[in-house]
């Protein structure tokens, strides 16, 4: 059994990172091809486990992956387990970011996987919809092909924005809006900012007024969106925005520019640290020397699609773990006076690092790399294998943003040491949690177990909705 | 024309790095150079033609040229971006075939800088060679090649941007601080190095290795093989403490770079080399050169910038393949015979006929008189 607990922690790992899209070293076929082949592999061997990974902190990209195989597959699914299954696909699928959601449904009436489960999943989930005319106006071919795929009766007046176009005015405050948008300026200021840009743009608006009368609309990502666009106009809430996404926001600016803005830059940080803190605990590290080797050579750079993703990651878990540690240093591969002049330059350098550190006395050694080392190549396990001979007890945990397609896994640095795959740093929390099951020691049972217990949580909090 | 060796003197090789049949050695400047600069010049037309001095015509498709600028003896440095530039003028869309006209192959643009088109300027020297044919009218020659020389020479190479993996090998490649250039290693043979004065030129030139040309056995070994996984043991079997760890570090490092160099660059480091003086900047030299013709290896030709001191401030090679080398040996084999074919045949241990066919089979069998040519290639 021991095949199927490293085969379902190497998935879990790799679900961790992998988002499908194109990567310093794989293009986003590679990529894509190679996490599907593996979403294919597990679902066809380890089912039951595979609609558990639902619940264990895979990221959104994955979560919707494994629905939608386990939709498209229905009749694989042993009876017994069928309906702790659709609990699970339920559960997950409220609590997918919309955007996501809307778009996996989509995606299940393209790939016509039409049976009576997922119209059942995607019925339920529309009635579980808050303010599904929002949805509607947001999301609209969306809904639309959602309600299609589903056979639901056009009852409402949703139905009838949907199926029957604009012609008659709405009773509905939103939908009328929408209606009216297409003809009066006034009216495109109450519609969500994705869709009113469109009516500003056919209506001649200035981008300037248009977005100081929709500031209000606005959702935290959408702000920190248009920053650039609107000269650092819009307010910004850093506590409630992702920290990496603030730090890729921060990568993003000219050197320059964080210069001159350097004290705010940094009290967003420090702030949205804070507020990562308070929601996810403090991290599972004991209290002691804690050093974090980080990795921001070139091709932490990521690519087009993730523009300096894996050194953003790098760089929240350096301010998560600064504010969480009593003793903790940072090393980066090319050190960097400012935290916030950091950019991707020059070759990996990670055995060098890891020596620093130890000499400075860490008793745990987080490394944050994707373990493309090249000066010199296998230096780093060489290093580390020679320092246990040496009767070394620090602990090393390898982190990695990057999911290799060519080996269909995160790719380690050390061979008896599985790297674990995170995709922001404020997953940084579960991600050490799970830690331990990905070490050779545990078994098959353990990990079960802690599966299931994260399934009962996932499961409790769709029972105590209604 | 002197002999040389050909060497990286003033460089160091760091760690390589690999992707599919390449592997990129950086190299290093030892002591940083502050007076010469080397920067891009994009040149967008589809076809290029160098009018040379003794009025023959070289034509190639030439996508950048190098400005090369250097202080006078007594300036001290040459800054970053202090070089006026004429405004780019707006782009109209090319025409569907354009020709741009060069003068010279190294051309001075003022007192302290020269335009040269990078490659083209070795690869004229190599067609140029022997380029005016027979010196005394030996009948076993055709009417044209009496007439005009070799007349019409032409050589045909690979785009960087043909080479398999290539352009991914160059786009992963994380440029070290301070490279000032690199080894390229296809299946693990060194098949061209290029070198730039200073750290800043070689991050804008990097891309550019793309657009150079490349012999065509790069081509083949790009799309036939892949690259040797070449593990890099660290002496640390007695370590007892940290420093002794990283100064296992350090050495593995150094072993690994000499190994890059001295180990696998054999077909080319050390090499001796065929030189000439192109032009004389301050106490510079800008030489192009060729390698000894040696028939049973890679031959390679190139050009170079180098102090006084020997130390290399630009270099570029371009590896010649085994028919480009075979063309150039028996031009030269001719010319040291004074192009009599028979005092050719006697010193190469080969028969008349022999050398006729060796001729004709490399190309130049336009250069003979028909009948001749007839003869030799007759049944037997």
């Amino acid at each position: 059994m021991d095949i199927a607990r490293e085969d379902l922690s190497l998935f879990l790992n790799a679900c961790a990172a992998a988002t499908a899209q194109r990567e310093f070293y794989s293009s986003e076929e590679e990529q894509r091809v190679s996490l599907t082949f593996l979403h294919e592999y597990i679902c066809g061997n380890y089912r039951t486990l595979y609609a558990r990974t639902l619940a264990a902190g895979i990221n959104h990209h994955n979560q919707a992956e494994v629905i939608f195989q386990l939709l498209s597959t229905g009749k694989a699914c042993p009876p017994d387990f069928r309906a702790t299954e659709n609990q699970l696909i339920t559960a997950a699928l409220r609590q997918l970011p919309s955007q996501r959601a809307w778009k996996l449904l989509q995606r299940l009436q393209r790939s016509r996987v039409n049976n009576r489960r997922t119209r059942k999943v995607i019925e339920g989930f529309i009635q579980s919809r808050n303010d599904l005319p929002f949805d509607a106006v947001k999301y609209r071919h969306k809904v639309k092909a959602s309600m299609q795929h589903a056979h639901m009766k056009s009852t409402g007046e949703v139905s009838r924005f949907l199926f029957e176009g604009l012609k008659k005015p709405f009773e509905t405050p939103l939908l009328e809006q929408y209606r009216t948008a297409h003809y009066s300026k006034e009216a495109l200021y109450d519609l969500p900012y994705s869709i009113a840009e469109g009516f500003a743009a056919k209506h001649g608006v200035s981008r300037k007024d248009f977005l100081k009368r929709i500031e209000g609309k606005l959702t935290e990502r959408e702000r920190l969106r248009v920053q650039n666009s609107s000269e650092g106009k819009i307010q910004l809430n850093p506590e409630k925005l992702s920290l990496t996404e603030l730090c890729s926001y921060v990568l993003g600016l000219s050197l320059q520019e964080r210069r001159s803005r350097g004290e705010e830059l940094m009290s967003f940080l420090t702030r949205a640290t804070r507020a990562t803190l308070r929601r996810a605990g403090r991290l599972p590290l004991p209290e002691h020397k804690v050093a974090a080797i980080l990795d921001n050579s070139y091709s932490s750079s990521g690519s087009s699609m993730k523009q300096n993703r894996p050194l953003a990651v790098a760089m929240s878990a350096d301010f998560l773990l600064g504010a969480s540690c009593s003793q903790y240093r940072a090393f980066w591969t090319h050190p960097v006076g400012n935290p916030l002049l950091n950019h991707p330059k020059g070759q990996t350098y990670l055995a060098e690092r890891l020596l620093d550190a130890l000499e400075w006395g860490a008793q745990t050694v987080l490394v944050v790399s994707d373990a493309c080392e090249n000066d010199v190549p296998d230096a780093f396990e060489q290093t580390y294998q020679a320092y246990r001979r040496m009767g070394g007890k620090a602990s090393i945990i390898h982190l990695s943003p990057v999911f290799d397609a060519e080996t269909y896994q995160v790719k380690p640095l050390l061979k008896d040491l599985p790297a674990l795959g995170i995709r922001a740093g404020e997953d940084l929390a579960t991600t050490l949690a799970f830690a331990r099951f990905s070490a050779r020691e545990t078994t098959l049972l353990e990990l079960e177990t802690y599966l299931q217990s994260r399934v009962d949580a996932l499961i409790g909090q769709l029972e105590r909705q209604p | 024309m002197s002999t040389d060796t050909l060497n990286l003197t003033g460089l160091r090789a760091a760690p390589s790095q690999v992707c599919g049949a390449f592997r990129l050695v950086p190299l290093l400047r030892e002591t940083p150079c502050l007076d010469v600069r080397m920067t891009p010049e994009r040149y967008q037309q589809a076809y290029s033609q160098v009018k040379l001095d003794d009025g023959t015509e070289y034509w190639a498709f030439i996508p950048h040229g190098y400005i090369l600028d250097w202080a006078k003896g007594n300036e001290a440095t040459v800054s970053m971006g202090g070089q006026l530039k004429r405004a780019t003028q707006g782009k109209s869309p090319p025409e569907w075939f354009t020709i741009q006209t060069h003068h010279r192959m190294v051309k001075r643009q003022n007192a302290n800088r020269v335009r040269l088109l990078p490659l083209h300027l070795s690869m004229e020297a190599f067609l140029g060679l022997h380029f005016g044919g027979p010196d005394i009218a030996w009948p076993e020659y055709s009417k044209y090649a009496k007439r005009y020389g070799l007349g019409f020479r032409s050589e045909t190479a690979v785009s960087g941007r043909g080479l398999y993996r290539f352009e991914e090998a160059l786009r992963t490649f994380e440029i070290h601080e301070g490279q000032v250039g690199v080894l390229i290693y296809t299946a693990e043979k060194l098949a061209s190095v290029f070198v730039v004065p200073t750290p800043q030129d070689y991050r804008l030139l990097h891309q550019t290795l793309l657009d150079d040309f490349y012999g065509e056995l790069i081509y083949r070994y790009a799309v036939w093989l892949n690259h040797q996984e070449l593990p890099v043991k660290l002496d640390v079997k007695n370590a007892r403490s940290l420093s002794d760890l990283r100064s296992a570090l350090q050495e593995a490092r150094t072993l690994w770079a000499e190994f890059s160099t001295q180990g696998m660059g054999l077909d080319l480091l050390g090499r001796s080399i065929q030189r000439e003086v192109i032009y004389k900047p301050a106490q510079l030299r800008l030489e192009r050169f060729m390698t000894d013709l040696d028939l049973s290896t890679t031959n390679t030709i190139g050009e170079r910038l180098v102090r006084s001191n020997g130390e290399v401030l630009y270099l570029k090679t371009f590896q010649l393949g085994a028919d480009q080398t075979k063309r150039a040996w028996w031009l030269s084999q001719l010319a040291k015979h004074h192009w009599h074919i028979d005092t050719t045949a006697q010193a190469l241990n080969l028969t008349r006929d022999e050398v006729v066919r060796g001729m004709q089979r490399a190309g130049f069998g336009y250069l003979l008189n028909p009948e001749l040519l007839k003869r030799a290639t007759r049944k037997r």
